[in-house]
């Protein structure tokens, strides 16, 4: 037996209370009328002090029924039913799943549960195996099936928090696994956890096999109090000399009380730019805008940093700051274009801020191999494609990752000497200027050139008007995105080599269609540039857990740094994590919070790029769920789960209520002391 | 009838064939069963005594003239009413008890008993009241049952009590000699009980003490230590009822002993009444008794 308020137990020393009636207050408080103290006067005095205790079966009853009362409000669990549901004797394959991801790093969350995974280790019998398990994002299993507890107990001690996000469904999978290969009599999982509400997706199916026990050992905390830094914002404006940036912290209080005058501080590139004193009310945020800094040609670090709270990790936020590249494209028009045959194109490239883009216009027979290598998007405007060298080059270009738009008008000619680019056979103009043109009758709004068009009243691209354009045959592997509604392809798109080549068979001026006068045009060029150019947002920073790949890095730029070289990276703490990167498959997750340092070779630190890399946001918050809740979910109907011990010492108690039995017990026991000493011998009533 | 309640039917059936014979003669003026004390008209020849001059000479038994030649007055036993005082204590130790009622509950009624069997007998009757002092008085008379059982009625809250007091007043106030009872449990000295009962009784009345007491006062049962307040002094005193228990009781026997016999000795009747025996038990004994010694004497 065990008691959810031992403390309370102390009242037994209200014991003494009865002990001290008996032996002293009754008889100096009880007073008896007597109609005359002549004879007594006459009789020496004796003490009144009791020296013995009479009325044994009173005095019990009273000691009794205070021990009942005590043990009540003291809250008994009894444990003996826990043996009596834990089935059939026999070994026990055990799986301890012990939670370490970021947020067990809160107040003393790890203790408890280290020292709950101690005391698994301990309930080993002969006979039982043991798995140990660590999760977070992911799990690793530190020891398997093995049937000696020091090697578990060594485990435990080495682990940390880490600083993962909590998921529960892929430690349930594994340990799962595990038991369902097992032959033991008795199989049974202790999950270890805070339970973060973020960390179990109810949608997943995390089913436990039949007969598999399920025992959930919480540390969480009813009420928690931690602030932590939400995010980082750049205000990004370009100026003479490079871009000029406002950073903005967003700090988010998910605790029940206020943090008050908490120091908030902004690193760049390892020097404080500036610290401020925030406060935040409870389950509140607050936004502080520090002041501007220059980025010039070179990545910015930028760190912020919360005065250190219960949780710790999460009171830093990384983020690098890459330069912007502008996109470099090159559009190439034939000898005698018409006036406005690239005017909509370089308007509306123009217009575009992210990225922006260097448009250079030149005459296809004209524009040099170099031009078109450095291009990261080249355009065709109809006209035909260069020849020759010019072609070659054209072709490499695209080959290694160059973009190519293509508008096919009737200036355009594609013949089978010129570069195999075009995605399909080239046909005739097909006219419809005679029924009011034709309009896109099919749009692929799953690539990306069409994706922001895909929402309702997020642009109309049926709305423009097509009076003339080009057959074009696209058979595989090219990829039809649009059609006119008379069948005819609008666009087509065919990779070659590691460049996308899209086709449009109509022009990109007024005569053939006035899609170049409708809004949707100027987006819809922008991001078909941004397809091609296969312009990326550089990300500020990644979540641990998010796999690393180093042509992502910033800076890094795809058509330069990519594979080749023997990289090094190194971790926040300074691990060094030798990554052999050769392929682009070449990828591992990312597990500590910080900045990751990407040099081109081990010594090269001068030339070494940053990724940042920041905790999952939802670590931040501490509200746990109901384990009982878990259980029921992965428990099967039918499957033999000990609904006792899966449950949280509270939980139990309230299904027990011992509590009350023995209020009522000593209730009673009072009642019979009331009558048993109301019918005593008492000749104290006159 | 107010005050009819103290007079317990049942009691009455088992008395009223009985007679309150007087212990000596008193005046009287109605002819009962009472034997006066002086010599009277009536049948019951008493004795003869020698003629003195001034005798009636209808009262000379001339029949002894012939037979001695002297004169001599015959003299007969007149039958009289006779006075009943019952001098009640109502001072504050009686109203103790441990049982169902007080002892002054049974004194009370013990004194409506007397009353009226003494009045169906035409007997005078009379009451006092009395704790330090008389409280209310209600003189002999033939017609005063109805006042007595009122005045026994309407006895209020009493005080610390002693006897020498009061019955020096009664015995100034009884002028013809009769019957006094006393009604009292006697918490005082023996000696000073019977110096208080003297007078009463050197005035020519026949007195008879009934000593009320509750059992618990007699055997002192208690079992608890506890504080006993003294009921009319409000002292209290820390006692071990079990460590002293012998003692008291003996105490107490010996108390009755010396009261029996000082009281004996001074020609005054004592009766030991405890409250929880019956009441018309035990005035059945009493009176009963009485007639006996009567005879013998």
């Amino acid at each position: 037996m065990t008691f959810l308020a031992p403390a309370l137990l102390a009242g037994l020393l209200a014991i003494a209370i009865p002990i001290l009636v008996h032996l002293v207050q009754r008889e100096r408080k009880t007073v008896v009328p007597f109609p005359s103290l002549m004879f007594l006067r006459k009789i020496p005095h004796q003490s009144v002090r009791r020296r013995a205790i009479r009325d044994w079966p009173l005095l019990l009853l009273r000691i009794l029924a205070v021990c009942l009362i005590v043990a009540a409000f003291a809250r008994p669990i009894l444990r003996g039913t826990d043996a009596v549901t834990m089935g059939a004797a026999g070994a026990r394959e055990l799986v301890i799943l012990l939670d370490r991801s970021c947020s067990m790093g809160y107040g003393d969350h790890w203790a408890r549960a280290r020292d709950a995974a101690v005391r698994a280790v301990k309930s080993l019998r002969p006979g039982d195996l043991a798995t140990l398990g660590f999760f977070s994002t992911n799990v690793e299993i530190a020891a398997r099936s093995v049937d000696e507890g020091a090697g578990l107990m060594a485990a435990i001690n080495r682990a940390t928090p880490g600083a993962g996000g909590t998921r529960l469904a892929p430690a349930l999978r594994a340990a799962s696994g595990i038991l369902e290969a097992s032959r033991l009599p008795r199989r049974e999982i202790i999950l270890i956890s805070d339970f973060q509400a973020g960390g179990w997706d109810r949608a997943q199916d995390s089913k436990l096999p039949p007969g598999v026990t399920l025992t959930p050992v919480s540390v969480a905390e009813t009420s928690t109090s931690n602030a932590a830094i939400g995010t980082l914002m750049f205000g990004r404006e370009f100026v003479p000399g490079g871009e000029r940036i406002t950073p903005s912290v967003r700090v988010v209080n998910r605790g029940a009380t206020a943090a008050t005058d908490r120091q908030l501080s902004l690193d760049v590139d390892g020097r404080v730019l500036e610290t401020r004193r925030v406060s935040i009310g409870a389950d509140a945020s607050a936004t502080v805008t520090f002041k501007p800094f220059m980025l010039a040609t070179q990545p910015a670090r930028v760190t912020a940093r919360l005065a250190p709270d219960r949780l710790a990790a999460d009171d830093a936020f990384f983020a690098v700051l890459a330069v912007r590249h502008r996109v470099p494209v090159l559009l190439m028009e034939s000898m005698n274009p018409a006036l406005d045959s690239s005017l909509y194109v370089s308007r509306a490239l123009a217009v575009g801020g992210e990225p922006g883009f260097d448009v250079q216009v030149m005459r296809a027979d004209q524009a040099p191999a170099a031009t078109m290598a450095s291009a990261a998007v080249i355009v065709l405007n109809d006209v035909r494609p260069p020849s020759g060298a010019a072609g070659r080059a054209l072709a490499e270009a695209v080959s290694n990752g160059a973009g190519l738009l293509v508008a096919l008008g009737e200036r355009t000619t594609w013949t089978k000497d010129d570069p195999d680019l075009l995605p399909g056979l080239l046909g005739p103009v097909v006219d419809r200027s005679g029924t009011r043109g034709g309009t896109l009758g099919f749009v692929d709004y799953s690539h990306p050139a069409f994706e922001i068009f895909s929402a309702p009243r997020s642009g109309d691209l049926t709305a423009a008007r097509i009076f003339k354009y080009r057959r074009l045959s696209a058979p595989a592997p090219a990829r039809v995105l649009a059609r006119f509604d008379d069948g005819g392809v609008a666009f087509a798109e065919r990779r070659v080599g590691r460049g996308i080549v899209l086709a449009w068979t109509s022009t990109f001026d007024s005569y053939w269609n006035d899609l170049t006068l409708k809004p949707v045009f100027v987006p819809l060029m922008l991001q078909a540039m941004k397809h091609l150019g296969r312009y990326a947002e550089p990300r500020p920073w990644q979540t641990v857990g998010d796999l690393f790949d180093p042509a992502a890095v910033p800076g890094d730029r795809p058509a330069s740094g990519r594979g080749g070289a023997r990289q090094t990276v190194l971790a926040p703490t300074g691990s060094a994590l030798q990554a052999n990167i050769r392929t682009d498959s070449a990828t591992s997750a990312l597990t500590e919070a910080g900045f990751y340092q990407i040099r081109p070779s081990p010594g090269d630190a001068l030339h070494a790029s940053y990724l940042a890399v920041n905790l999952a946001a939802a670590e931040s918050d501490l509200t746990s769920f109901e384990p009982a809740d878990l259980v029921t979910a992965v428990t099967a109907s039918g499957t033999n789960v000990d609904t006792a011990r899966s449950l949280t010492l509270d939980e139990r108690e309230r299904r027990q209520s011992l509590w009350w039995y023995l209020l009522a017990g000593g209730l009673c026991l009072l009642a019979v002391e009331a009558v048993v000493a109301g019918r005593l011998p008492r000749v104290l009533k006159p | 009838m107010r005050g009819a309640r103290f007079v317990d039917p049942d009691v009455l059936a088992r008395i009223r064939n009985l007679e309150l014979v007087a212990r000596t003669v008193v005046d009287g003026f109605v002819n009962g069963l009472h034997r006066a004390p002086h010599r009277g008209f009536s049948l019951d020849f008493a004795e003869h005594r020698g003629y003195e001059p001034g005798d009636d000479l209808r009262r000379v038994d001339w029949r002894v003239f012939g037979r001695t030649d002297r004169f001599y007055v015959k003299q007969f036993e007149a039958d009289s009413n006779a006075n009943l005082l019952v001098a009640l204590d109502i001072s504050a130790s009686m109203r103790f008890g441990s049982a169902a009622g007080t002892k002054l509950d049974y004194g009370r009624s013990l004194a409506a008993s007397l009353l009226y069997f003494a009045h169906q007998q035409r007997d005078r009757i009379g009451l006092a009241t009395f704790d330090s002092a008389i409280v209310n008085y209600v003189p002999p008379s033939a017609r005063h049952l109805e006042y007595s059982l009122y005045a026994l009625d309407r006895i209020g809250p009493g005080k610390p009590g002693s006897l020498a007091s009061p019955l020096q007043t009664l015995t100034e106030r009884l002028t013809r000699r009769g019957i006094v009872a006393v009604i009292s449990d006697l918490y005082d000295d023996p000696e000073a009980i019977a110096r208080a009962v003297r007078p009463l009784r050197s005035r020519g009345h026949d007195v008879i003490v009934f000593h009320v007491l509750d059992p618990a006062e007699i055997d002192f049962p208690y079992e608890e230590g506890s504080n006993f307040e003294d009921l009319e002094s409000g002292e209290r005193v820390p006692v071990v009822p079990t460590g002293l228990r012998e003692q008291y009781q003996a105490l107490v026997r010996e108390h009755i002993r010396v009261l029996t016999r000082v009281l004996t000795e001074s020609r005054i009747a004592y009766a030991l009444f405890r409250t929880s025996v019956p009441l018309d038990h035990a005035l059945f004994h009493f009176l009963s008794a009485r007639e006996r010694l009567s005879r013998v004497r």
